[in-house]
């Protein structure tokens, strides 16, 4: 059943290789970098760290979206019904006296419980109605939201829990805050796809039919991306009221938030860890730049959008690395025959 | 037996697929399927290895009732499959496709499912190209890639969709080769195949299906002697007609007709 020569029998059997030339200098740059990043509230300006917040907040939502679509190839136009989820659960544990910041943990916790009945009742709808059916759920969130008073109703509220705190120490500590769980969200989703269960994921994102035949537990795989994705995006939205130390249900549940978060990783490179991140930074480059100019914000977005579409169908990340083995974060495997 | 299958039935509509198929197949021998085009023989497959639900009948495995059970469950339970037209993993290489069977389908850990899907690689032929992305590969070899996929969940039964179709005469003998092998270690297989001068050198005992429901069953010569069975297939259409020409004229030499010479 084959038409190559057969070759001769190999001295050694092939090693499994999981690391690129890339990946080893990535690593030993990463500690740095994060730890030059740790050190910034000392180093810079207030307004620096409360830029990257923002920063940090994309990317940890483009991370999550493409958890879902390019890892579980789950199209979700719904995600900002868990960021308002989040940025609740902030403005609630402020209620009851609880530190807001702590309140990022809640909210992670509140977000992945809410998105096991979510998934029980979206994973019935497949493609473009799996698509609708999330948002939908997130619309019914934002009702049921601002049908309490307690939390401001239509209008919202703020967290007041952290008024004591000196503006520059709670700035420092929001930033940190953010600073760490982008680097678990990597780290993280890192982890994940290089486990039997990122196997597992990549395998039902090419071909669930296939994937369930060779034993991958297809439903059980998704819904724990879901409710991972949910928790990040939870804790994304706590970010957010933190930052901002305002909640306005209008906002934090704004449909737009889905938008953006396909866009990062549309342009990023859907599918890879490192593209979403890139994505994010372009985005935010595009946000902070254009904010003067009111609509041509959007207009350059569009035009960028249809650009990537056009010309980099794998991203900005897949122009970047175009045909060679650069992957700084590998979660495939490689054979290597040692000679 | 591996396989006991009892009154398996499914409808689409009204259109009744499979019609109260009973069968079964024990450990070591191989069962040969063929049928006309539409006959219901790539639908039986979906019943057996559970990406669909059966409406009708009892399939048991190892004596276990998985009627019920999910494709997954049953990859775990000892069921391989290929399938006819290939569903290759595109975006992950062609040592990841066979990894996922390995990990998932067998349940070996991580320095186990290495060697054994390069091992499942090596007894196809596609262990050079095991770093090349499996979108790219050419028919031929997402065949044999369906093939060290199956392997790689070490099945006690797997069932093949035509996996000889498209192979060249000299490509054959390699396949029917790996396929003997498999069933000589324990395994249970069922072979879909136009190809009969193919099957008739691994099947035990071959099957005949027409309309979903069995029109012949038993040694392999004396269901393709059938008069019934070589009527279905003259009345079937060209492709189906890649069987008749290998289907021997009666009494004429049947490589598996021999009692005994099993190989």
């Amino acid at each position: 059943m084959t038409d190559v020569p057969t070759t001769p029998a190999p001295t050694t059997a092939p090693r499994v290789s999981r690391t690129t030339a890339a990946s080893r200098v990535a690593a030993v740059v990463a500690l740095p970098v994060v730890l030059l990043l740790a050190a910034l509230p000392y180093l810079a300006a207030p307004n620096v760290t409360r830029l990257l917040v923002d920063l940090f907040t994309l990317v940890l939502l483009a991370t999550m979206w493409n958890l879902l679509a390019g890892y579980g190839g789950m199209i979700s136009v719904g995600q900002q019904g868990f960021i308002g989820l989040g940025a609740y659960a902030v403005l609630v544990a402020d209620l009851f006296g609880v530190n807001p910041y702590l309140g990022l943990v809640l909210a992670m916790v509140a977000a992945a419980v809410l998105a096991l009945p979510t998934a029980l009742l979206v994973f019935r709808l497949h493609g473009g109605y799996f698509a609708i059916g999330t948002w939908v759920v997130a619309e019914v969130y934002r009702l049921v939201t601002v049908e309490f008073r307690a939390v401001g109703a239509g209008s919202g509220a703020s967290v007041t829990g952290l008024s004591a705190v000196p503006p520059v120490l709670r700035g420092a500590i929001t930033y940190w805050c953010a600073l760490a769980a982008v680097v678990v969200a990597i780290g993280g989703v890192y982890l994940l796809m290089r486990s039997r269960l990122g196997l597992a994921l990549t395998a039902i994102r090419d071909e669930p039919t296939a994937a369930a035949t060779l034993g991958v537990r297809v439903r059980s795989a998704k819904r724990i991306v879901f409710v991972v994705a949910a928790a990040g995006c939870g804790l994304a939205g706590a970010l957010i009221a933190v930052d901002s130390l305002r909640v306005q249900p209008d906002s934090v549940y704004s449909v737009q938030w889905s938008a953006f978060m396909i866009f990062m990783v549309v342009i990023g490179g859907l599918g890879t860890i490192e593209g979403p991140v890139l994505g994010a930074v372009v985005f935010f480059a595009i946000q902070q730049l254009l904010a003067p100019y009111g609509a041509w914000y959007l207009v350059v977005l569009g035009a960028v959008a249809i650009a990537a579409a056009l010309l980099a169908r794998r991203g900005l990340w897949g122009l970047v690395t175009l045909h060679r083995d650069v992957r700084l974060l590998p979660t495939g495997h490689r054979l290597r025959q040692d000679r | 037996m591996i396989l006991s299958v009892h009154g398996l039935s499914r409808s689409f509509g009204g259109l009744t697929v499979v019609d109260d198929v009973s069968l079964q197949v024990g450990a070591g021998t191989a069962l040969g399927v063929v049928g006309p085009n539409g006959a219901g023989k790539t639908t039986l497959l979906n019943l057996l290895d559970g990406v669909l639900a059966a409406d009708a009948g009892r399939i048991e495995l190892d004596g276990r009732d998985v009627t019920r059970a999910s494709a997954a469950q049953r990859c775990r339970a000892g069921v391989g499959r290929t399938h006819q037209t290939p569903r290759p993993f595109s975006g992950m290489t062609v040592f990841e496709n066979v990894l996922v069977g390995a990990v998932h389908g067998a349940g070996l850990s991580a320095g186990a499912a290495h060697r054994s899907a390069v091992g499942c690689l090596e007894r196809t032929g596609l262990l050079h190209r095991a770093n090349e992305l499996a979108g790219d590969l050419r028919l031929l070899d997402r065949k044999r890639l369906e093939l060290s996929r199956a392997l790689a969940c070490a099945p006690r039964l797997l069932l093949l969709d035509e996996i000889a179709g498209g192979l060249t005469d000299a490509e054959l003998p390699e396949l029917i080769a790996i396929v003997r092998e498999v069933r000589d270690g324990g395994t249970a297989v069922i072979w879909i195949e136009h190809i009969v001068h193919a099957l008739l050198e691994v099947a035990d005992r071959m099957l005949c299906l027409a309309q979903g429901a069995v029109l012949a069953e038993g040694e392999p010569a004396a269901v393709l002697d059938d008069p019934a069975v070589r009527e279905v297939y003259l009345g079937s259409s060209v492709e189906g007609l890649g069987g008749v020409t290998a289907v021997p004229a009666a009494g004429e030499g049947l490589p598996a007709a021999e009692p005994g010479e099993r190989p």
